[in-house]
């Protein structure tokens, strides 16, 4: 190794980034040249030097004055992130909405939404009516788990994904046995 | 009122996370813990600390505005030294500081004549004490050309790795390498025999 290749390396030498078998002829080179060597330290003493710079005081007054100059509320997402997570929870409440229609009756709710329903009158309209409202009060639900959700790290929300999926596994098992036991007659809506 | 001391040493993505949860004064954690570095990485770009207070507090505000796109997969670090370094490059295109280099030649009607420093050269025996050596650092710093000054300021002091460096200038990591030894090189020459060699 010459002394211009060896300069090439100094750098990555004093950030301790070069391989063992970059460094291996570097030192050796560096053993026997009083130059490089020297050139080693001043680069040393360089990066020692500019670690040592400090920075200025600023005072308390600082933060309060960021914090004065906030607006009230942090402001919400916005852009492409912002129309996404709008998709995603209306996919996600309208996947509900269906689903809940197409188990309602084998779970046995037909039966309870026509014993509570019915004495007011209601219709399978009204019923809609009544999800649709729900739908949208879980919209909002939603929207807020969501921000909550994009805020997790992958692990958190790994964990979260799977105490979800438990959660409604032990539901459905729930719900069966339910169903099971009472053994509701299956009706339908009129 | 200063937040819970418990709370305030919470990491920082964590803290971000409260706040986005509706704990809004906890943004004060993330000034009180920044607000030094920030203003002394600011300070060394535009060369003035009321210039620099001024850039940081909009900084604060920037990041605060955008904290629900803060990506968590990333350092907190990382994206306000982002948001920094770009405040304070608009800055200087603002006020269209010159900053060439010392090297290139002044042209006038007679021709092009060398650069000179203005004042006499100091050497190594007028620069005595640490504070001296660290001003003529700074010194050195603000003659960089900005390609070179961004680069080394976000290396230094922190000593920030080449792969983060690399994600807040959204250089490749092979440029950031190169600038980072060349702006070296330069502090190098520019400093000369101030440096102790024997550290």
């Amino acid at each position: 190794m010459n002394c211009d290749d060896a300069r090439a390396l100094l750098s990555d030498h004093v950030d301790r980034l070069l391989l063992p078998n970059e460094a291996m002829p570097l030192e050796r080179h560096l053993e026997r040249c009083d130059d490089c060597r020297h050139e080693q330290a001043l680069l040393g003493s360089l990066v020692s030097t500019l670690e040592g710079l400090e920075d200025p005081e600023v005072p308390d007054e600082f933060t309060a004055r960021v914090m004065a100059e906030l607006p009230e509320r942090l402001p919400a997402q916005e852009g492409a992130g912002h129309v996404l997570r709008w998709g995603l929870v209306c996919a996600a409440v309208f996947s509900a909405f269906v689903v809940g229609l197409a188990l309602l009756p084998k779970l046995g709710g037909a039966e309870v939404a026509r014993d509570t329903l019915r004495p007011l009158g209601a219709s399978f309209e009204l019923g809609g009516l009544l999800l649709a409202h729900a739908a949208v009060a879980m919209a909002a639900t939603l929207d807020r788990a969501a921000s909550f959700l994009t805020s997790l790290s992958w692990v958190h929300a790994a964990g979260f994904g799977m105490l979800f999926v438990g959660a409604n596994l032990a539901l459905m098992t729930a719900l069966r046995r339910y169903r099971e036991c009472s053994q509701p007659a299956m009706l339908t809506w009129t | 009122m200063k937040p819970d001391p418990a709370l305030a040493e919470l990491p920082d993505e964590k803290v971000v996370r409260l706040v986005l949860r509706g704990r809004e004064d906890l943004y004060a954690i993330l000034v009180d813990r920044y607000r030094r570095r920030i203003v002394g990485h600011l300070m060394r770009y535009v060369g003035k600390r009321d210039d620099a207070l001024d850039i940081a507090q909009e900084v604060f505000l920037k990041v605060y505005q955008n904290l629900a796109r803060f990506d968590p997969s990333y350092r907190f670090s990382t994206w306000i030294y982002s948001i920094a370094s770009n405040a304070a490059i608009d800055k200087l295109r603002r006020k269209k500081v010159p900053t060439t280099s010392l090297d290139q030649p002044i042209s006038t009607d007679d021709g092009e004549i060398a650069r000179e420093p203005v004042g006499p050269a100091r050497t190594a025996d007028e620069i005595v004490g640490a504070e001296d050596l660290m001003a003529e650092v700074e010194s050195a710093i603000q003659r960089l050309p900005d390609q070179y000054r961004e680069l080394i300021l976000l290396r230094h002091p922190g000593g920030r790795s080449y792969d983060e460096i690399a994600s807040i200038t959204g250089l490749p990591l092979g440029t950031v390498k190169n600038r980072i030894f060349r702006a070296r090189q330069r502090l190098r020459d520019d400093l000369g025999d101030l440096l102790p060699a024997g550290t």
